[in-house]
């Protein structure tokens, strides 16, 4: 299934003025495909991600998600920005908390959730306590709860702004791996540009507010990528090319 | 060697405190058993402790404390139970807070020893009346804990559990509950304390049994070592509550 998003607009009310925050934004999530969203601050992104998520409505426009599918998976799952564990849940327990939602029976949820720690590289952390983890393994599990109930598209809220250089690139390379290799749709929001384009295929670049797409450019090299790509001219064209866009 | 031995012992926090302890019972008992005390107002704590163990091998203390017990334990399950459910809907029910809340908030400033008279004609002078001080006593601290916790959970795990696809049912007892029990939990301490004062207050308007009517029969007769080993029981029954609370909480998954 695909996302389609079409028109978008949505505003606030602010001090009984009307505050526009989305103006007008149209584009795809192709199946599989890994896009990420870039933009000054405050240019409404972490809205349209709500918006795509059906955690707010829109003024106007639509979000859709179109293609056939199995009705039983979620459509959208949510990495948040912010930590958003569950501090009363083990590592294996907040993975499985949206299991829970789609009645799948205990066994197999946790057979499902520890395939995922497993994924993430977090083997053996089965009962720890999100306070008992650093900040990387924490945002593993936050990824692993977000894919374990299989949704259609992945929606990552700058999921690695809070962590230091070392973890990011780890997680980075983790992410590349597995996203490709389960042909994951992600849309992905991040100030960080050589972080969008090792990952994405497209990036979108949005203006200051009202966020309006200003550019769409397609990173032109076949996913996994490793290091080498990340120490290429052409990638550090790509950097030139977005950094010229944003400032 | 001498040295060593006072640092073994005062190196600990828990000898210290133990040692803290002994010192004042034994000033007061050589306090008593010299005179300088006089016991009948204030006997020695060996008296009041050989008063106490009277009281348990005749018998006489049982039907008291059982009583007492029987009155807290129904008084808590009410306060306790009303407290939580009234705290978990005006938290998470704007519409139901508007409508509760200021009511509530008019009753709360009431002592409530005052109302006791009241339940009293409205529910007799048995055990009605003072279960129902107490639950009374117990819903606010425990009312007021749980809805200051419930509003304060961090909205991000509601968005969270939403957009893993939670219902309703599910963010509150699967989000709310668990991230709002450890104030849910010191309310509780708050109303256990004030369930005890209750207590013995409500046994000593009208009752003939009970561990405040222990004390004041004794006061009227002014046998002070069963006053005073009434207070003891008392304080024991203080010191139970926040044992089990610790206990509870300490396996809170939170800790």
């Amino acid at each position: 299934m695909k996302l389609v998003v079409e028109g978008l607009c949505k505003s606030y009310q602010r001090d009984g003025t009307k505050v526009l925050v989305l103006e007008g934004l149209s584009f795809e999530v192709n199946q599989g495909e890994f896009v990420s969203i870039v933009g000054p601050s405050g240019c409404g992104k972490s809205t349209l991600l709500k918006c795509i998520a059906g955690l707010e409505g829109s003024d106007e426009g639509l979000v859709s998600y179109q293609g056939n599918g199995d009705s039983q998976r979620p459509l959208c799952s949510i990495v948040f920005q912010e930590l958003a564990l569950f501090p009363w849940r083990s590592a294996l327990k907040n993975i499985t908390f949206g299991l829970e939602e789609l009645r799948i029976p205990k066994r197999e949820r946790e057979r499902i959730g520890r395939k995922y720690l497993e994924m993430m590289r977090l083997g053996g952390f089965e009962s720890f306590r999100p306070k008992e983890l650093s900040g990387g393994m924490k945002q593993r599990v936050a990824i692993a709860r977000a894919m374990a109930v299989e949704p259609y598209l992945l929606v990552m809220d700058e999921p690695m702004a809070s962590l230091d250089a070392i973890t990011a690139q780890r997680l980075q390379m983790d992410l590349m791996e597995i996203i490709s290799q389960k042909g994951q749709s992600v849309l992905y929001v991040t100030h960080n540009i050589p972080e969008a384009v090792f990952l994405s295929d497209r990036v979108i670049v949005l203006t200051e507010r009202p966020g309006r797409i200003k550019e769409e450019v397609r990173i032109e090299e076949s996913r996994p990528r490793d290091l080498a790509f990340k120490l290429s001219s052409k990638f550090v064209g790509y950097l030139e090319r977005l950094w010229k866009l944003l400032s | 060697m001498e040295a060593t031995l006072l640092k073994g012992i005062f190196g600990s926090r828990k000898a210290v405190s133990a040692l803290s302890l002994l010192a004042f019972l034994s000033l007061w008992e050589v306090g008593s058993k010299t005179g300088i005390l006089s016991p009948v107002f204030l006997p020695a704590p060996s008296g009041v402790i050989l008063v106490l163990l009277d009281m348990i091998s005749s018998g006489e203390l049982w039907p008291h404390l059982f009583l007492s017990l029987k009155r807290i334990f129904w008084g808590m399950l009410i306060g306790v139970g009303l407290g939580w459910i009234v705290g978990m809907a005006t938290g998470l029910s704007p519409v139901i807070g508007a409508v509760l809340n200021p009511i509530l908030a008019c009753l709360y400033p009431i002592p409530k020893v005052a109302i006791l008279p009241l339940l009293i004609l409205y529910l007799g002078i048995g055990e009605a009346s003072k279960v129902g001080v107490i639950s009374i006593g117990v819903f606010f601290p425990v009312f007021i804990n749980t809805r200051s916790g419930v509003k304060g959970v961090d909205s991000i795990w509601i968005l969270a559990a939403r957009s893993l696809g939670a219902s309703t049912m599910s963010i509150w007892f699967k989000v709310v509950l668990p991230a709002s029990l450890s104030y849910f939990l010191s309310g509780v301490r708050l109303g256990s304390g004030i369930a005890l004062l209750l207590l013995v207050t409500s046994e000593m308007i009208g009752a003939n049994s009970g561990i405040g009517y222990l004390i004041l029969s004794s006061a009227d007769l002014m046998l002070t070592d069963r006053l005073l080993a009434g207070i003891l029981i008392t304080s024991l029954l203080g010191l139970l509550f926040s044992y089990t609370l610790d206990l509870l909480e300490k396996r809170l998954p939170f800790n």
